[in-house]
């Protein structure tokens, strides 16, 4: 403790020291300060003036911006004038700190901190344990309908939006349900002789069930449910626990025993042994990781082999290879679809309000499934097939409507087989397709299309607005139903503390007012009654000169807007980090950023595959935090 | 090898014996030659059903069945059946069916939860009539000789609701009423698993938490010690060794249950902790008790009422009342959760008798009619009174009385102009043997409330004539018509 409060003020002494130099000079004797120092001294002006409103300098929503644009927002922006108390040298320290100097937001400084992140015995979710129970046992079993039923009870542990969405905690039913699905599974299993025959052997039919037959189970069954050999004392016991009753009814008592095993609600990492503050994992924990970070199950009998060979998993390129070759699976497909659909949130899509549809003749009935279809078939074509870069997800223009109407709707033929057909720039890549952009409701809503990019798209954080605020200033505006929706949001939003956020979430919203609620491009924004019926029309005004993105500032349309976004590194780091946290079901730290660094690197231009690859596999996979 | 008598290799050698002997019918298992009851549940919820597909499946692929009448079997759905049936029904596609299109004709349809079980037999409370057509399905089964042709010991009708609270309403949520003395009656439910327990001594008769001795207990202190093992290894950091306490909890309790209760017919099924406002695991409990009842024939006639949260779900229901604001969306998505977290229930009670093996070798759910109908019917957009919709109603009926309905298909009557739901119960009666002189009360033709107003504007003049309201709902009733 002591020692903590003694570097404590050494650093602000370092500090002080280093900003009473700084102080005393004009900005042509900087050069008193190296460039660490200053760039030290640059951040905690940002940290203390800037951060609230705009983020930490990592993720800074004004990155890039110049000494003149600042000092004029300093001026100008009510909220800022208190800034007007700070010296033009720290004024232009922070421009410094913001200029692009790096064009990748993450930097690998310490690497003896890799896999430091790692400090949790993280639980088992729902979808893992169902997986692994299948691995473990057969699909043929995990469809028996009373386990269905015990599993449908159990919390789903489904991530919505963000990756804290699954609790620490099991919820109180799963303790019973594992148990009741235990149960089951071990009858239906000796039951038939076929399974039976797969899981205890085919020893198990004998009229006398041997201890060696036990042994051999033991061995074989809990090398797979632990994840890792079963030790001499514990065969031991579970050979003992299985002469308790002995025959069949014993084997399934130590299947039993084993499904509810430890490992089967957490995952068990102890190490082989410290090294420093960490711990290096075992060959075994090693495999599990991988195998759960690329299917979310448990290892197969490859990689458990792998796992066995002393030296083998210590290998990144053989870690890899195995990687690449589980991806491959049904299940590493599944679960980076899966992962697509929590990026994008296209689990739900509503189908678009139906009086839209009928200006185009179209029935809207059953549509935001064909969305969704149609987005998934997208990826699956980008990433897999042609193993697809993170900007061709967002650029392509193919498509693959297979109805007429959406056919209609994309402006493309209408395919049948696995090729797809072209649509025009303005609804090509991922975010400006109909799964992104449908709505449910009678007008679209800039605001929410702008968050999905700002938010999922970007990694930018925004505040949530004081209610008494908005309802004060919507009383303020009064009636707006004679005015567009652009200005609509931008009347509502005109007070200086709505335009903190707002002047980045409004200019992207009304670039993507140029598409309706079926996610078509449009001209004109049509106004219904309460009925359905179409009443008025505004002009549609895309254009926007405010647009805060590391490299534009303007946009005509989306399609500008999209180019912007794949110019710049923001949205491919965002995307770097995205999969990071879903690969790992937590936060960022900063002790991951060598890790990140990688996976940033890959994603400028590597193959998405690659990304999730490097993700999943890099030096990071052999630690863990060690000690208490 | 220390003698007893009980042991499970003494029993096995026995066993060997037993089938060694040649087959012969008349050593078949005494209850096999028995014929089973039929047995009838009504489960409700609260409110309508939520709109489109979030509540029934598509219509696509649908075929028509008879004149009017479409459906698909379950079975050509892929995945769950919608977002509100979800997975707790998914395995049960063959053992279920779902019923869209049904119409009610009530003169008042303000909340009485009565429209689904008593054919629009709402009340007026807000002028303090009393409820118009006071009888519902489960009670004139419950009073039938044919359903009960042998009473002695059983609960003719068991009642429970374990959702308590809700308010002013809660009197009224479980669907169940009758008429005696000519007073209107609510008929009386338990709300704690305790009172329901006790309503069937022979479950609880040398109920004495039997010391078991079983493999479940047995496993489960075995499991755990691996706990323990893993909890003192010290291995664990601090912040894992509380999250691994915290399953261990859960593992230490359900081995407490474990080692002091017996699962098995006729004994009190184990049950898993419950607290105070913990509905969903009473729920549970009461349908365990319910199902081993059912089972041990200790009744043939259930209802169970279910809803949660009636004020906060009200003003959902009704959107606009809501504070803040939502959008249609996010309505339509509450009120899909709330009826899921309800109907979840079901599937796991259509679990549990589908795993109970009844007196005639088949499973309890074969043997009995699960009706699961809602309080009103489809919800309407934005805010409206209308919400109390009495059209569209739909119903989920389970295990089909003894193949007496059509299982495993979704049927729609709405694209032939719907059915009344009083076919649906007419349905019912029939197939356990009642006809229209049997459940006919105050002198009505039919079962229900058939306000001519609401049928005049409905178009239903034709399906609600005298003779059409005795006859069983085309399709989807496969037994005989009584008339």
């Amino acid at each position: 403790m002591l020692s903590k409060v003694v570097a404590a003020i050494a650093a602000t002494m370092l500090l002080t020291s280093c900003y009473a130099g700084y102080r005393g000079v004009n900005s042509n004797e900087k050069g008193q300060l190296s460039e660490a120092e200053a760039n030290s001294f640059g951040k905690g002006l940002y940290q203390n003036n800037c951060a609230t409103c705009h983020g930490p300098l990592e993720f800074s929503t004004k990155r890039g911006r110049n000494l003149e644009q600042i000092n004029l927002a300093i001026n100008s922006i009510p909220k800022m004038k208190g800034l007007q108390l700070l010296k033009p040298y720290e004024v232009n320290a922070i421009a410094e700190v913001l200029a692009p100097k790096v064009k990748f937001r993450y930097t690998c400084t310490d690497s003896s901190a890799r896999g430091k992140s790692e400090t949790l015995m993280r639980r088992m979710n729902k979808r893992e344990i169902v997986n692994t129970l299948t691995d473990l046992l057969s699909a043929a079993i995990m469809a028996d309908a009373s386990i269905q039923s015990q599993l449908g009870l159990m919390n789903n542990d489904e991530l919505k939006e963000t990756v804290l969405d699954i609790p620490d905690i099991f919820a109180s039913t799963h303790a019973r349900g594992m148990f009741t699905v235990a149960l089951r599974a071990a009858d239906l299993s000796m039951n038939d002789i076929t399974t039976r025959n797969l899981i205890f052997g085919s020893c198990a039919g004998a009229t006398t069930v041997t201890d060696t037959c036990a042994q051999d189970f033991i061995r074989n069954f809990g090398l797979r449910a632990m994840r890792r050999p079963v030790t001499a004392a514990e065969s031991t016991e579970l050979l003992a626990f299985f002469r308790i009753v002995g025959g069949q009814e014993g084997l399934k008592r130590v299947m039993i025993r084993l499904l509810m095993n430890p490992a089967l609600a957490f995952h068990m990492e102890f190490g082989s042994g410290q090294v420093g503050e960490r711990l290096r994992l075992t060959d075994y924990e090693v495999a599990s990781r991988l195998s759960y970070r690329i299917t979310e199950s448990m290892p197969d009998a490859l990689l458990l082999a792998e796992a066995a060979k002393p030296g083998a998993l210590q290998s990144l390129a053989n870690l890899r290879a195995q990687a690449e070759r589980l991806l491959n699976s049904p299940r590493g497909r599944a679960r980076l679809e899966e992962f697509f659909r929590f990026y994008l949130q296209t689990k739900n899509i509503p189908d678009p309000y139906a009086p839209a549809g009928a200006l185009h003749g179209i029935d809207t009935v059953g549509l935001g499934q064909e969305f969704k279809t149609e987005v998934d078939e997208y990826i699956r074509n980008v990433v897999w097939t042609k193993r697809g870069r993170y900007n061709d997800l967002m650029t392509s223009r193919e498509v693959f409507p297979r109805s007429a109407r959406m056919a209609k709707i994309l402006g493309a033929a209408q395919v049948t087989g696995n090729m797809p057909s072209l649509t025009s720039a303005d609804q090509a890549g991922l975010i400006l397709r109909p799964a992104l952009l449908a709505d449910g409701a009678a007008g679209v809503n800039p605001f929410h299309r702008s968050l999905t990019i700002r938010r999922r798209m970007l990694c930018e954080t925004f505040g949530v607005p004081d209610p008494d605020l908005v309802n004060e200033q919507v009383a303020n505006v009064g009636d707006l139903s004679n005015v567009s929706a652009r200005e609509r949001l931008t009347r509502i939003t005109s007070p200086a503390q709505c335009l903190a956020c707002h002047n980045r979430i409004n200019p992207v919203g009304f670039v993507l007012d140029g598409y309706d609620q079926l996610g078509m491009p449009r001209q004109v924004e049509t106004v219904f009654s309460a009925s359905g019926q179409p009443t008025k029309s505004f002009p549609i005004d895309t254009r926007v000169d405010n647009l805060q993105f590391e490299n534009a500032s303007s946009a005509d349309n989306a399609a500008q807007m999209m180019s912007a976004i794949t110019d710049g590194m923001a949205a491919r780091s965002c995307f770097a980090k995205t999969v990071f946290e879903y690969n790992r079901q937590r936060l960022q730290t900063q002790d991951d950023n060598c890790a990140l660094s990688e996976v940033e690197r890959t994603a400028e231009g590597s193959s998405v595959l690659d990304i999730w690859i490097a993700s999943s596999v890099n030096e990071d996979i052999f630690w863990k935090a060690g000690g208490n | 090898m220390k003698y007893d008598p009980f042991s499970r290799r003494f029993f096995l050698q026995g066993l060997g014996t037993t089938l060694a002997i040649p087959f012969l019918p008349s050593l078949l298992p005494k209850a096999y030659a028995a014929t089973a009851p039929l047995r009838y549940v009504q489960m409700a919820t609260g409110f309508g059903i939520p709109r489109g597909n979030r509540f029934f499946p598509s219509d696509a692929g649908m075929s028509q069945v008879a004149p009017g009448v479409f459906a698909k079997p379950l079975s050509n759905i892929a995945g769950d059946l919608s977002y509100t049936l979800g997975p707790a029904f998914t395995p049960y596609k063959n053992q279920i069916s779902l019923v869209r299109g049904l119409h009610s004709f009530p003169v008042i349809n303000h909340h009485n939860n009565s429209l689904p079980t008593c054919a629009a037999g709402a009340r007026d409370e807000d002028q303090g009539r009393p409820l118009a057509f006071p009888y519902s399905v489960d009670s004139v089964l419950s009073e039938s000789n044919k359903v009960y042709p042998n009473a002695n010991g059983m609960q003719r009708l068991v009642n429970a609701c374990p959702y308590a609270g809700g308010g002013i309403f809660f009197a009224h949520q479980n669907f169940s009423w009758n008429k005696k003395n000519g007073q209107v009656i609510n008929n009386p439910m338990t709300t704690l698993t305790s009172d329901l327990l006790n309503r069937f001594p022979q479950l609880t008769n040398g109920s004495t938490p039997q010391p078991v001795g079983t493999r479940e207990k047995d496993i489960m202190q075995a499991v755990y010690q691996d706990y323990v093992k893993v909890r003192d290894s010290r291995k664990l950091s601090s912040v894992d060794k509380a999250r691994f306490e915290g399953y261990m909890q859960l593992v230490d309790e359900l081995q407490k249950a474990e080692s002091s209760t017996q699962p098995a017919a006729c004994t009190p099924p184990t049950r898993e902790n419950e607290g105070a406002t913990d509905f969903a695991a009473r729920a549970r409990n009461q349908l365990r008790i319910i199902a081993a009842a059912l089972s041990c024939q200790l009744t043939n006639v259930v209802n169970f009422g279910m809803d949660v949260n009636y004020g906060e779900m009200h003003k959902i229901t009704h959107r606009g009342e809501a504070s803040p604001q939502f959008t249609t969306d996010q309505y339509d998505q509450m009120q899909a959760n709330y009826k899921k977290s309800l109907l979840d229930q079901v599937g796991f009670f259509i679990g549990l008798l589908s795993q109970l093996q009844d007196v005639d070798g088949k499973s309890v759910l074969d043997n009995t009619l699960v009706y699961v109908g809602h309080e009103y019917g489809e919800l309407l957009d934005g805010f409206s009174k209308d919400d109390h919709q009495f059209r569209n109603m739909g119903a989920l009926l389970a295990g089909g009385a003894a193949g007496r309905f059509q299982m495993g298909q979704y049927v729609n009557y709405a694209a032939g102009g719907g059915y009344p739901i009083h076919n649906l119960l007419v349905s019912i009666f029939n197939a356990f043997g009642l006809n229209s002189t049997d459940y006919r009360r105050d002198g009505v033709v039919g079962f229900g409330q058939y306000d001519a107003g609401r049928i005049n504007a409905a178009g239903m003049q034709a399906k609600t004539a005298p003779a059409e309201r005795v006859k069983p709902l085309p399709y989807l009733y496969k037994g005989v018509a009584l008339g």
